[in-house]
Protein backbone atom coordinates (compact mmCIF):
# COMPACT_ATOMS: atom_id res chain seq x y z
CA UNK A 1 0.00 0.00 0.00
CA UNK A 2 1.64 3.27 -1.53
CA UNK A 3 -0.17 6.62 0.55
CA UNK A 4 -1.03 9.50 -2.09
CA UNK A 5 1.87 11.28 -1.92
CA UNK A 6 3.97 8.20 -2.62
CA UNK A 7 2.30 7.46 -5.39
CA UNK A 8 2.54 10.72 -7.01
CA UNK A 9 6.31 10.91 -5.96
CA UNK A 10 6.73 7.47 -7.87
CA UNK A 11 4.74 9.27 -10.94
CA UNK A 12 7.39 11.62 -10.87
CA UNK A 13 10.34 9.76 -10.15
CA UNK A 14 9.30 7.44 -13.41
CA UNK A 15 8.86 10.43 -15.73
CA UNK A 16 12.36 12.00 -14.82
CA UNK A 17 13.97 8.72 -15.60
CA UNK A 18 12.51 8.49 -18.93
CA UNK A 19 13.55 12.09 -19.43
CA UNK A 20 16.89 11.53 -18.40
CA UNK A 21 17.13 8.31 -20.51
CA UNK A 22 16.25 9.90 -23.25
CA UNK A 23 18.25 12.77 -23.25
CA UNK A 24 21.84 10.95 -22.19
CA UNK A 25 20.99 8.43 -25.68
CA UNK A 26 21.26 11.25 -27.85
CA UNK A 27 23.53 13.23 -25.91
CA UNK A 28 26.66 10.45 -24.63
CA UNK A 29 28.00 10.14 -28.48
CA UNK A 30 29.69 13.61 -29.74
CA UNK A 31 27.83 14.38 -32.75
CA UNK A 32 30.78 14.98 -35.48
CA UNK A 33 28.65 16.31 -37.97
CA UNK A 34 30.86 16.96 -41.63
CA UNK A 35 33.10 18.21 -38.98
CA UNK A 36 32.47 22.21 -39.28
CA UNK A 37 28.96 21.74 -37.17
CA UNK A 38 30.51 22.43 -33.86
CA UNK A 39 27.90 25.28 -33.01
CA UNK A 40 25.26 23.46 -34.12
CA UNK A 41 25.57 19.99 -32.58
CA UNK A 42 26.19 22.03 -29.15
CA UNK A 43 23.03 24.46 -29.65
CA UNK A 44 20.92 21.26 -30.55
CA UNK A 45 22.16 19.21 -27.69
CA UNK A 46 22.24 22.04 -24.78
CA UNK A 47 18.66 23.06 -26.03
CA UNK A 48 17.62 19.43 -25.83
CA UNK A 49 19.00 19.32 -22.53
CA UNK A 50 17.57 22.59 -21.26
CA UNK A 51 14.09 21.01 -22.46
CA UNK A 52 14.80 17.85 -20.70
CA UNK A 53 15.50 20.04 -17.38
CA UNK A 54 11.84 22.10 -17.72
CA UNK A 55 10.16 19.31 -18.08
CA UNK A 56 12.03 17.09 -15.32
CA UNK A 57 11.74 20.92 -12.89
CA UNK A 58 7.79 20.57 -13.52
CA UNK A 59 7.48 16.61 -13.58
CA UNK A 60 9.16 16.18 -9.81
CA UNK A 61 7.29 19.51 -8.57
CA UNK A 62 3.24 18.49 -8.14
CA UNK A 63 2.49 22.20 -6.39
CA UNK A 64 3.53 24.11 -9.60
CA UNK A 65 0.61 22.38 -11.76
CA UNK A 66 -1.16 24.82 -11.57
CA UNK A 67 -2.35 27.49 -13.79
CA UNK A 68 -0.32 29.54 -11.37
CA UNK A 69 3.02 28.13 -12.26
CA UNK A 70 2.86 25.61 -15.07
CA UNK A 71 2.51 27.90 -17.62
CA UNK A 72 5.69 29.72 -17.02
CA UNK A 73 7.26 26.59 -17.66
CA UNK A 74 5.36 25.35 -20.52
CA UNK A 75 5.67 28.98 -22.41
CA UNK A 76 9.67 28.32 -21.89
CA UNK A 77 9.26 25.00 -23.31
CA UNK A 78 7.14 26.46 -26.44
CA UNK A 79 9.88 28.95 -26.97
CA UNK A 80 12.32 26.54 -26.88
CA UNK A 81 10.93 23.98 -29.45
CA UNK A 82 9.86 27.57 -31.53
CA UNK A 83 13.72 27.87 -31.27
CA UNK A 84 15.05 24.69 -32.30
CA UNK A 85 12.98 24.31 -35.15
CA UNK A 86 13.39 27.45 -36.73
CA UNK A 87 16.78 27.00 -36.23
CA UNK A 88 16.85 23.53 -37.96
CA UNK A 89 15.70 25.94 -41.10
CA UNK A 90 19.47 27.15 -41.54
CA UNK A 91 20.96 25.22 -38.81
CA UNK A 92 25.05 26.34 -38.92
CA UNK A 93 24.06 29.96 -39.72
CA UNK A 94 21.44 30.37 -36.82
CA UNK A 95 23.12 28.34 -34.44
CA UNK A 96 26.23 30.98 -34.50
CA UNK A 97 23.84 33.87 -34.41
CA UNK A 98 21.86 32.17 -31.46
CA UNK A 99 25.02 31.84 -29.74
CA UNK A 100 26.65 35.14 -30.63
CA UNK A 101 23.69 36.73 -29.65
CA UNK A 102 24.29 35.41 -25.96
CA UNK A 103 27.26 36.25 -25.59
CA UNK A 104 27.00 39.47 -26.71
CA UNK A 105 24.04 39.41 -24.35
CA UNK A 106 26.13 38.91 -21.70
CA UNK A 107 28.60 41.53 -22.35
CA UNK A 108 26.29 44.12 -22.20
CA UNK A 109 25.35 43.05 -18.87
CA UNK A 110 29.35 42.55 -18.00
CA UNK A 111 29.35 46.11 -19.43
CA UNK A 112 27.16 47.63 -17.53
CA UNK A 113 28.47 45.77 -14.25
CA UNK A 114 31.40 47.67 -14.86
CA UNK A 115 29.65 51.26 -15.38
CA UNK A 116 28.19 50.86 -12.08
CA UNK A 117 32.25 49.82 -10.50
CA UNK A 118 33.24 53.08 -12.72
CA UNK A 119 30.59 55.02 -11.15
CA UNK A 120 31.43 54.72 -7.51
CA UNK A 121 29.86 51.53 -6.45
CA UNK A 122 31.75 49.42 -4.44
CA UNK A 123 31.01 46.13 -3.89
CA UNK A 124 33.46 43.00 -4.70
CA UNK A 125 30.74 40.61 -5.23
CA UNK A 126 30.00 42.96 -8.23
CA UNK A 127 34.10 42.46 -9.18
CA UNK A 128 34.32 39.01 -9.02
CA UNK A 129 30.29 38.80 -11.60
CA UNK A 130 32.76 40.57 -14.19
CA UNK A 131 35.51 38.62 -13.89
CA UNK A 132 33.57 35.53 -13.77
CA UNK A 133 31.54 36.55 -17.08
CA UNK A 134 34.24 37.66 -18.97
CA UNK A 135 35.80 34.62 -18.53
CA UNK A 136 33.04 32.32 -19.69
CA UNK A 137 32.47 34.80 -22.45
CA UNK A 138 36.21 34.22 -23.72
CA UNK A 139 35.84 30.96 -23.39
CA UNK A 140 34.19 31.02 -26.60
CA UNK A 141 35.26 34.31 -27.96
CA UNK A 142 37.58 37.44 -27.31
CA UNK A 143 35.20 39.83 -26.08
CA UNK A 144 36.64 42.14 -28.72
CA UNK A 145 34.94 39.99 -31.28
CA UNK A 146 31.60 39.73 -29.65
CA UNK A 147 28.76 42.27 -31.42
CA UNK A 148 25.82 43.35 -29.20
CA UNK A 149 22.50 43.10 -30.47
CA UNK A 150 19.94 45.11 -28.83
CA UNK A 151 16.71 43.45 -30.84
CA UNK A 152 16.10 39.70 -31.06
CA UNK A 153 18.58 37.20 -31.89
CA UNK A 154 16.26 36.29 -34.77
CA UNK A 155 15.50 39.35 -36.35
CA UNK A 156 11.95 38.48 -36.73
CA UNK A 157 8.88 37.80 -34.15
CA UNK A 158 7.95 34.57 -33.24
CA UNK A 159 4.89 34.78 -34.87
CA UNK A 160 6.62 34.94 -37.86
CA UNK A 161 9.24 32.33 -36.49
CA UNK A 162 6.09 29.77 -36.55
CA UNK A 163 5.02 31.03 -39.53
CA UNK A 164 8.29 30.01 -40.64
CA UNK A 165 8.32 26.34 -39.37
CA UNK A 166 5.08 25.61 -41.08
CA UNK A 167 3.40 25.71 -37.58
CA UNK A 168 1.12 28.94 -37.26
CA UNK A 169 -1.14 27.09 -34.55
CA UNK A 170 1.87 26.70 -32.51
CA UNK A 171 2.08 30.17 -31.59
CA UNK A 172 -2.04 30.78 -32.10
CA UNK A 173 -3.11 27.98 -29.16
CA UNK A 174 0.09 27.20 -27.29
CA UNK A 175 2.52 30.14 -27.27
CA UNK A 176 -0.28 32.91 -26.93
CA UNK A 177 -2.51 31.36 -23.93
CA UNK A 178 0.71 31.02 -21.81
CA UNK A 179 2.40 33.85 -22.76
CA UNK A 180 -0.46 35.81 -20.75
CA UNK A 181 0.59 33.90 -17.57
CA UNK A 182 4.31 34.78 -18.24
CA UNK A 183 3.51 38.57 -18.59
CA UNK A 184 1.08 38.49 -15.67
CA UNK A 185 -1.35 40.03 -18.47
CA UNK A 186 -5.31 40.34 -17.43
CA UNK A 187 -6.79 37.51 -19.13
CA UNK A 188 -4.59 35.58 -16.70
CA UNK A 189 -4.38 37.61 -13.45
CA UNK A 190 -8.43 37.74 -14.47
CA UNK A 191 -9.06 34.35 -14.38
CA UNK A 192 -6.18 33.34 -11.88
CA UNK A 193 -6.15 35.84 -9.26
CA UNK A 194 -9.21 38.04 -9.13
CA UNK A 195 -12.43 37.07 -7.40
CA UNK A 196 -16.01 38.58 -7.83
CA UNK A 197 -17.76 39.86 -5.03
CA UNK A 198 -21.07 38.74 -5.53
CA UNK A 199 -22.48 41.78 -3.12
CA UNK A 200 -24.56 44.33 -5.57
CA UNK A 201 -23.57 46.92 -3.19
CA UNK A 202 -19.81 46.87 -4.35
CA UNK A 203 -20.85 47.49 -7.95
CA UNK A 204 -19.47 43.53 -8.85
CA UNK A 205 -15.68 44.51 -7.58
CA UNK A 206 -13.35 41.69 -8.01
CA UNK A 207 -10.58 40.95 -4.98
CA UNK A 208 -7.69 39.70 -5.00
CA UNK A 209 -6.83 36.02 -4.74
CA UNK A 210 -5.22 32.90 -5.27
CA UNK A 211 -7.17 30.64 -6.51
CA UNK A 212 -6.91 27.36 -5.18
CA UNK A 213 -6.80 24.22 -7.45
CA UNK A 214 -5.49 20.60 -6.97
CA UNK A 215 -2.46 20.10 -9.12
CA UNK A 216 -3.27 19.47 -12.97
CA UNK A 217 -1.70 16.41 -14.35
CA UNK A 218 -2.28 17.53 -17.95
CA UNK A 219 0.54 20.12 -17.50
CA UNK A 220 2.83 17.21 -16.65
CA UNK A 221 1.54 15.84 -20.35
CA UNK A 222 2.21 19.15 -22.06
CA UNK A 223 5.63 19.00 -20.94
CA UNK A 224 6.22 15.63 -21.80
CA UNK A 225 4.43 16.59 -25.64
CA UNK A 226 6.96 19.52 -25.94
CA UNK A 227 9.74 17.49 -25.15
CA UNK A 228 8.90 14.89 -27.13
CA UNK A 229 8.86 17.18 -29.93
CA UNK A 230 12.13 18.64 -29.78
CA UNK A 231 13.35 14.88 -29.27
CA UNK A 232 11.59 14.18 -32.23
CA UNK A 233 12.99 17.16 -34.13
CA UNK A 234 16.71 16.13 -32.83
CA UNK A 235 16.27 12.97 -33.72
CA UNK A 236 15.12 13.85 -37.67
CA UNK A 237 17.82 16.19 -38.06
CA UNK A 238 20.52 13.71 -36.67
CA UNK A 239 18.75 10.64 -38.35
CA UNK A 240 18.93 9.22 -34.80
CA UNK A 241 16.21 6.13 -34.03
CA UNK A 242 15.70 5.90 -30.13
CA UNK A 243 15.00 2.33 -28.73
CA UNK A 244 13.52 4.00 -25.41
CA UNK A 245 9.59 5.02 -24.77
CA UNK A 246 9.22 8.31 -25.61
CA UNK A 247 8.08 10.94 -22.87
CA UNK A 248 4.62 10.29 -24.00
CA UNK A 249 4.64 6.78 -23.90
CA UNK A 250 6.59 7.58 -20.61
CA UNK A 251 3.65 9.44 -19.09
CA UNK A 252 0.93 6.96 -20.36
CA UNK A 253 2.44 4.53 -18.41
CA UNK A 254 3.29 6.33 -15.25
CA UNK A 255 -0.12 7.71 -15.12
CA UNK A 256 -1.61 3.99 -15.15
CA UNK A 257 0.45 3.24 -12.71
CA UNK A 258 -0.39 6.10 -10.52
CA UNK A 259 -4.15 5.88 -11.26
CA UNK A 260 -4.28 2.40 -9.68
CA UNK A 261 -2.05 3.78 -6.78
CA UNK A 262 -4.50 6.42 -6.63
CA UNK A 263 -7.55 4.36 -6.69
CA UNK A 264 -6.67 1.46 -4.49
CA UNK A 265 -8.29 1.09 -1.19
CA UNK A 266 -6.63 1.03 1.88
CA UNK A 267 -5.75 -2.17 3.45
CA UNK A 268 -8.28 -2.55 6.41
CA UNK A 269 -7.58 -1.92 9.91
CA UNK A 270 -7.23 -5.29 12.17
CA UNK B 1 7.16 56.07 -51.25
CA UNK B 2 6.68 53.21 -54.34
CA UNK B 3 5.04 49.95 -52.94
CA UNK B 4 8.06 47.95 -53.20
CA UNK B 5 9.20 50.18 -50.10
CA UNK B 6 5.91 50.24 -48.45
CA UNK B 7 6.63 47.23 -45.61
CA UNK B 8 3.94 44.37 -46.04
CA UNK B 9 0.94 44.59 -43.80
CA UNK B 10 -1.13 41.51 -42.70
CA UNK B 11 -4.22 41.33 -43.69
CA UNK B 12 -7.16 41.45 -41.12
CA UNK B 13 -8.27 38.18 -40.63
CA UNK B 14 -11.47 37.23 -41.98
CA UNK B 15 -12.70 35.30 -38.90
CA UNK B 16 -16.51 35.68 -37.88
CA UNK B 17 -15.81 37.72 -34.31
CA UNK B 18 -13.73 40.45 -36.47
CA UNK B 19 -15.64 41.01 -38.79
CA UNK B 20 -16.14 44.74 -39.66
CA UNK B 21 -12.99 45.21 -37.51
CA UNK B 22 -10.38 48.36 -39.42
CA UNK B 23 -6.65 48.21 -38.81
CA UNK B 24 -5.51 51.39 -37.05
CA UNK B 25 -1.55 50.52 -36.86
CA UNK B 26 -1.35 47.23 -34.39
CA UNK B 27 -4.72 47.57 -33.28
CA UNK B 28 -8.18 45.94 -34.54
CA UNK B 29 -10.96 48.72 -34.01
CA UNK B 30 -14.21 47.25 -33.87
CA UNK B 31 -16.73 48.74 -35.99
CA UNK B 32 -19.00 50.68 -33.68
CA UNK B 33 -15.98 52.46 -31.81
CA UNK B 34 -14.71 53.72 -34.93
CA UNK B 35 -17.25 56.56 -34.58
CA UNK B 36 -14.60 59.57 -33.12
CA UNK B 37 -17.90 60.17 -31.09
CA UNK B 38 -18.02 57.13 -29.34
CA UNK B 39 -18.00 57.44 -25.27
CA UNK B 40 -19.35 54.72 -22.71
CA UNK B 41 -21.28 55.72 -20.00
CA UNK B 42 -21.76 53.32 -17.45
CA UNK B 43 -25.14 52.66 -16.04
CA UNK B 44 -24.24 51.17 -12.20
CA UNK B 45 -21.70 53.95 -12.13
CA UNK B 46 -23.32 57.35 -13.32
CA UNK B 47 -27.47 56.37 -13.80
CA UNK B 48 -27.99 54.21 -10.83
CA UNK B 49 -27.40 56.33 -8.35
CA UNK B 50 -29.32 59.29 -9.72
CA UNK B 51 -32.32 56.93 -10.19
CA UNK B 52 -32.62 54.52 -7.00
CA UNK B 53 -34.67 57.09 -5.41
CA UNK B 54 -37.63 55.79 -7.54
CA UNK B 55 -36.91 52.36 -6.66
CA UNK B 56 -37.32 52.96 -3.27
CA UNK B 57 -40.56 54.25 -3.48
CA UNK B 58 -41.90 52.15 -5.94
CA UNK B 59 -41.07 49.71 -3.04
CA UNK B 60 -43.34 51.84 -0.58
CA UNK B 61 -45.57 52.97 -2.02
CA UNK B 62 -46.37 49.63 -4.32
CA UNK B 63 -45.92 49.70 -8.16
CA UNK B 64 -49.25 51.20 -9.10
CA UNK B 65 -48.90 53.97 -6.54
CA UNK B 66 -45.29 54.91 -7.09
CA UNK B 67 -45.16 55.14 -10.32
CA UNK B 68 -48.06 57.70 -10.02
CA UNK B 69 -46.46 59.54 -7.18
CA UNK B 70 -43.45 59.90 -8.92
CA UNK B 71 -44.78 60.63 -12.36
CA UNK B 72 -47.00 63.40 -10.68
CA UNK B 73 -44.21 64.82 -8.80
CA UNK B 74 -41.99 65.02 -11.16
CA UNK B 75 -44.69 66.74 -13.48
CA UNK B 76 -45.37 69.48 -10.65
CA UNK B 77 -41.04 70.28 -10.56
CA UNK B 78 -41.14 70.51 -14.29
CA UNK B 79 -43.82 73.25 -13.58
CA UNK B 80 -41.97 75.24 -11.68
CA UNK B 81 -38.55 74.65 -13.59
CA UNK B 82 -38.69 73.47 -16.67
CA UNK B 83 -34.95 73.04 -17.42
CA UNK B 84 -33.82 71.12 -14.72
CA UNK B 85 -33.60 67.39 -14.50
CA UNK B 86 -35.42 66.71 -11.86
CA UNK B 87 -35.06 63.22 -12.15
CA UNK B 88 -31.91 63.31 -11.36
CA UNK B 89 -31.54 62.89 -7.11
CA UNK B 90 -28.92 65.30 -7.55
CA UNK B 91 -31.24 68.01 -8.84
CA UNK B 92 -33.21 67.26 -6.28
CA UNK B 93 -30.91 68.14 -3.50
CA UNK B 94 -29.88 70.36 -5.04
CA UNK B 95 -32.87 72.25 -5.91
CA UNK B 96 -34.51 71.75 -1.95
CA UNK B 97 -35.62 75.23 -1.32
CA UNK B 98 -37.56 74.95 -4.72
CA UNK B 99 -39.39 71.79 -3.62
CA UNK B 100 -42.24 73.52 -1.11
CA UNK B 101 -43.26 75.52 -4.29
CA UNK B 102 -43.80 73.05 -6.50
CA UNK B 103 -45.04 70.40 -4.92
CA UNK B 104 -47.72 70.02 -1.80
CA UNK B 105 -47.27 69.20 1.51
CA UNK B 106 -48.68 65.90 0.78
CA UNK B 107 -46.59 65.10 -2.07
CA UNK B 108 -43.25 66.18 -0.06
CA UNK B 109 -44.72 63.56 2.46
CA UNK B 110 -44.88 60.74 -0.30
CA UNK B 111 -41.81 61.14 -1.81
CA UNK B 112 -40.05 61.60 1.76
CA UNK B 113 -39.39 58.56 2.82
CA UNK B 114 -36.63 58.02 0.17
CA UNK B 115 -34.73 60.83 0.41
CA UNK B 116 -34.97 60.35 4.22
CA UNK B 117 -33.63 57.19 3.58
CA UNK B 118 -30.35 58.00 1.44
CA UNK B 119 -29.93 61.24 3.80
CA UNK B 120 -29.76 59.12 6.86
CA UNK B 121 -27.67 56.07 4.55
CA UNK B 122 -25.25 58.79 2.66
CA UNK B 123 -25.24 62.13 4.61
CA UNK B 124 -25.39 64.17 2.10
CA UNK B 125 -26.71 68.07 1.75
CA UNK B 126 -29.69 69.44 0.83
CA UNK B 127 -32.36 66.57 2.09
CA UNK B 128 -33.08 68.42 5.46
CA UNK B 129 -36.51 68.67 4.96
CA UNK B 130 -36.91 64.49 4.48
CA UNK B 131 -37.52 63.04 7.57
CA UNK B 132 -38.47 59.43 8.94
CA UNK B 133 -39.25 58.04 12.04
CA UNK B 134 -36.53 55.00 10.98
CA UNK B 135 -32.94 55.71 12.52
CA UNK B 136 -29.65 55.25 9.97
CA UNK B 137 -29.50 51.30 10.71
CA UNK B 138 -32.90 50.85 9.20
CA UNK B 139 -32.43 53.21 6.39
CA UNK B 140 -29.18 51.24 5.55
CA UNK B 141 -30.90 48.48 5.38
CA UNK B 142 -33.98 49.73 2.95
CA UNK B 143 -30.46 50.29 0.65
CA UNK B 144 -29.43 47.30 0.78
CA UNK B 145 -32.89 45.98 -0.38
CA UNK B 146 -33.26 48.74 -2.90
CA UNK B 147 -29.79 48.09 -4.28
CA UNK B 148 -30.22 44.34 -4.36
CA UNK B 149 -33.01 44.24 -6.05
CA UNK B 150 -32.61 47.63 -8.38
CA UNK B 151 -28.80 47.25 -9.56
CA UNK B 152 -29.04 44.98 -12.49
CA UNK B 153 -29.97 46.70 -15.90
CA UNK B 154 -31.01 44.00 -17.95
CA UNK B 155 -33.63 42.98 -15.00
CA UNK B 156 -37.31 44.00 -14.56
CA UNK B 157 -36.90 46.57 -11.36
CA UNK B 158 -34.09 48.04 -13.21
CA UNK B 159 -36.53 48.59 -16.30
CA UNK B 160 -39.51 49.77 -14.10
CA UNK B 161 -37.32 52.77 -12.51
CA UNK B 162 -36.70 53.73 -16.26
CA UNK B 163 -40.31 53.58 -17.31
CA UNK B 164 -41.34 55.31 -14.72
CA UNK B 165 -39.06 58.14 -15.75
CA UNK B 166 -39.88 57.63 -19.41
CA UNK B 167 -43.21 57.73 -18.58
CA UNK B 168 -43.12 60.78 -16.19
CA UNK B 169 -40.91 63.03 -19.55
CA UNK B 170 -43.93 62.03 -21.54
CA UNK B 171 -46.70 62.89 -19.89
CA UNK B 172 -45.02 66.28 -18.95
CA UNK B 173 -43.90 66.58 -22.69
CA UNK B 174 -40.68 66.82 -21.57
CA UNK B 175 -39.98 63.38 -24.13
CA UNK B 176 -41.86 62.75 -27.32
CA UNK B 177 -41.99 59.90 -29.47
CA UNK B 178 -42.59 59.47 -33.55
CA UNK B 179 -46.02 57.42 -34.33
CA UNK B 180 -45.66 53.86 -33.15
CA UNK B 181 -42.56 54.32 -31.57
CA UNK B 182 -43.52 54.59 -27.66
CA UNK B 183 -42.15 52.22 -25.61
CA UNK B 184 -44.53 49.05 -24.74
CA UNK B 185 -43.90 49.93 -20.87
CA UNK B 186 -46.85 47.91 -20.14
CA UNK B 187 -45.35 44.74 -21.08
CA UNK B 188 -42.03 45.42 -18.82
CA UNK B 189 -44.27 45.35 -15.91
CA UNK B 190 -47.25 43.20 -16.66
CA UNK B 191 -45.95 40.25 -19.40
CA UNK B 192 -41.96 40.15 -18.62
CA UNK B 193 -39.92 37.45 -20.04
CA UNK B 194 -41.95 37.47 -23.15
CA UNK B 195 -41.07 39.26 -26.52
CA UNK B 196 -42.92 42.37 -26.34
CA UNK B 197 -41.53 43.24 -22.77
CA UNK B 198 -38.23 42.10 -24.53
CA UNK B 199 -38.14 44.69 -26.94
CA UNK B 200 -39.63 46.99 -24.65
CA UNK B 201 -36.77 46.81 -22.12
CA UNK B 202 -34.36 47.58 -25.12
CA UNK B 203 -35.94 50.41 -25.83
CA UNK B 204 -36.76 51.82 -22.70
CA UNK B 205 -32.75 51.57 -21.94
CA UNK B 206 -32.11 53.21 -25.61
CA UNK B 207 -34.36 56.22 -24.47
CA UNK B 208 -32.25 56.24 -21.33
CA UNK B 209 -29.22 56.66 -23.36
CA UNK B 210 -30.91 59.42 -24.96
CA UNK B 211 -30.78 61.72 -22.17
CA UNK B 212 -29.04 60.35 -19.10
CA UNK B 213 -25.35 60.80 -20.81
CA UNK B 214 -26.19 64.16 -21.72
CA UNK B 215 -27.61 65.81 -18.97
CA UNK B 216 -25.20 65.90 -15.91
CA UNK B 217 -25.86 68.29 -13.45
CA UNK B 218 -22.87 69.65 -11.34
CA UNK B 219 -22.75 67.24 -8.61
CA UNK B 220 -23.56 64.47 -10.26
CA UNK B 221 -20.21 62.93 -10.34
CA UNK B 222 -19.38 63.75 -6.97
CA UNK B 223 -22.87 61.97 -5.67
CA UNK B 224 -22.14 58.74 -7.13
CA UNK B 225 -18.69 58.15 -6.37
CA UNK B 226 -19.78 58.97 -2.91
CA UNK B 227 -22.94 56.73 -3.16
CA UNK B 228 -20.84 53.97 -4.15
CA UNK B 229 -18.20 54.35 -1.33
CA UNK B 230 -19.94 54.64 1.03
CA UNK B 231 -22.17 51.09 -0.25
CA UNK B 232 -18.22 49.34 0.05
CA UNK B 233 -18.42 50.47 3.40
CA UNK B 234 -21.73 49.69 4.22
CA UNK B 235 -21.59 46.07 3.72
CA UNK B 236 -18.93 42.83 3.20
CA UNK B 237 -17.79 41.34 0.19
CA UNK B 238 -19.74 38.36 -0.96
CA UNK B 239 -18.65 35.05 -2.66
CA UNK B 240 -19.56 31.69 -3.82
CA UNK B 241 -19.37 28.97 -2.13
CA UNK B 242 -17.18 27.58 -4.91
CA UNK B 243 -14.59 30.52 -4.45
CA UNK B 244 -15.80 32.71 -7.34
Amino acid sequence: MTTEIEAVTQFAARLCQNFSENLEERTIDFRAGDGFETGVNTVLSALLARQSALAMGLAESPPTWSGHIAPLILRSMIDLLITFRWILLEPRQRAQEYINYGLGTEKLLTANYQEKIETGYEGADVRRIIEANLAWIESQQFQMFVAVNFGSWTGVSVRKMCDEIGDPDLYKFSYVPFSACVHNMWNHVGKWNARLCRNPLHKQHMVGTVVEVWPIVDFVFRACKYLELVLTEFDRYYDHTSTLPSPIAGFNSAIETLSKAWNSDPPEES
Amino acid sequence: MTQRGKKRRRSVPSYPILDGHIRNKKKLIPPILSFSETTFISSIDLIFPEIVWVGILLDWHGLRDGIDIVSKALQKLWGIREKTNWYRFTEIAAHAADLPQALEEDDLSDIEIAFATLRMAYDWPGLDWANSHEDASEAQKRINTTVRKYWNRFEQPYLTILSTLIYSMAISGRMKFAKGTVPDIEAIVSDWGSDRAEKAACSVRACSMAFFPHDTSENAEAWCKHFWRRNYQMSGCEYHDNGD
